[in-house]
């Protein structure tokens, strides 16, 4: 968990709330690039952005979003995670960064040096949801499983190479919750909420 | 007679335009030709200088042709306007086709074809075509309807102004992109990096785009513009 409550986060600057900010392309993208130039120098590698393909990966998932955006205000703060499930399953069906490189400041068997491009696209999406949710309610973080479990990376990248929805599944159990594994990007409110 | 000659000054300009566009292009064809030559074979003496001369003398057109160009066209810093901004200040015609203009070029690089140019008298042209009751339609709406009239006066040239215009699906992308990022609510800082979001939004929609424009289906191009504007 260190990878992401220690580093210091500095998003493109806006005057707009981030929840609406991420919303807009040029704000993702530019999100997206410094994020992932911080984590080459954190984990020793050198990536590719394709820009052409992040533009693709925002608007799928802007119209994924709001196809499934809940009426019920009550559904705010879980619609909010599972929005962040579907940015990384965007981000692994066309997968916008190449490493050049192997990662040189990490351990070997480390989830980051097991696939660097997976790991910067999963830690980005965490990253821009805790920042928002760290905004909109001003509440603490709740605990999470701990991310570098190498098997857990290993199915991820396997299971999500068959199929991308796996990588929203993937996503929500770090975020602590327990997926729908048969329809992972469909959104089904929390039982609390309903 | 000369008390009596007062051009159009847009037309005027277009004329100018294309003379400057003529002779960058024909400045760098000749210097490409000799150039290109000169590898197959090393040149003499004799025809290194004349390699050097026309080098010389392209940059020098290119310097002039540039400086006397922009002093008479009175060329500046791109317009910037949104189209609230447009609609704030009556949307008039001048203004329209000086926006389209300055911005359309911008886009036409962006999208890789920043060998054509932009006709402003056609820009002005496709601001006389719209419909009068333009400014009480919604945003995405009207911006559907201008997209339709820049590409009926064909604002985009392939060549110098006169020439055809340029009918492709490059074309059509950056007509869409310059109405994303005139619909797009953004910061004067935010610009250049929304002018660069607003392309790309509309590579990434291409084929919805050519699709709406080709088929002129205006529910569909102004749906589009309503679903996206506001996310560049």
């Amino acid at each position: 968990m260190s990878e992401r409550s220690n580093s210091r986060r500095i998003w493109p600057s806006t005057n707009e709330p981030l929840r609406r900010a991420v919303r807009r392309l040029h704000w993702f993208r530019t999100a997206f690039t410094s994020y992932t130039q911080e984590m080459e120098k954190r984990i020793g590698v050198e990536c590719d952005v394709d820009e052409k393909k992040l533009a693709a990966i925002f608007i799928a998932w802007l119209r994924a979003v709001n196809a499934q955006k809940p009426s019920s205000a009550k559904a705010r703060s879980a619609y909010f995670d599972f929005a962040a499930s579907l940015m990384l399953r965007e981000l692994i069906a066309n997968m916008p960064l190449k490493a050049r490189t192997t990662p040189q400041l990490v351990d070997e068997n480390s989830a980051a040096a097991f696939w660097p491009e997976g790991y910067i696209c999963t830690l980005f999406c965490l990253a821009v949801h805790d920042a928002v949710v760290k905004q909109e309610f001003n509440a603490p973080l709740p605990q999470r499983p701990p991310i570098d479990n190498i098997r857990s990376w290993w199915s991820f990248r396997e299971n999500s190479r068959e199929d991308s929805r796996f990588a929203a599944g993937f996503l929500q159990r770090l975020m602590g919750h327990e997926p729908n594994w048969a329809m992972p990007d469909i959104f089904t409110m929390p039982a609390d909420d309903r | 007679m000369l008390e009596h000659f007062r051009p159009d000054r847009l037309a005027l300009r277009e004329a100018l335009r294309g003379l400057r566009h003529t002779v960058h292009t024909g400045g760098q064809m000749v210097f490409d030709r000799l150039s290109s030559t000169s590898t197959e074979r090393t040149p003499d003496l004799p025809g290194r200088h004349l390699l050097c001369d026309v080098e010389n003398t392209a940059a020098r057109l290119e310097a002039i042709g540039s400086d006397t160009m922009r002093f008479l066209l009175c060329e500046h810093t791109p317009s910037s306007r949104s189209m609230q901004a447009l609609y704030e200040l009556g949307f008039e015609d001048r203004q329209f086709a000086r926006v389209v203009y300055d911005n359309l070029r911008l886009f036409l690089q962006q999208l890789g074809i920043g060998h054509a140019i932009v006709s402003e008298l056609a820009a002005r042209q496709a601001h006389g075509r719209l419909p009068a009751n333009l400014l009480d339609l919604p945003e995405h709406e009207a911006a559907a309807l201008i997209a339709f009239s820049l590409v009926d006066a064909g604002v985009i040239r392939e060549g110098p102004v006169g020439l055809k215009s340029l009918r492709s699906k490059e074309a059509d992308l950056a007509i869409a992109a310059l109405l994303f990022w005139l619909l797009s609510n953004r910061a004067p800082e935010e610009d250049d990096q929304a002018r660069l979001a607003a392309a790309d939004m509309a590579l990434a929609v291409e084929d919805e785009i050519v699709a709406a424009l080709r088929e002129r289906d205006k529910a569909a191009l102004s749906a589009l513009f309503e679903e996206l504007a506001p996310h560049v």
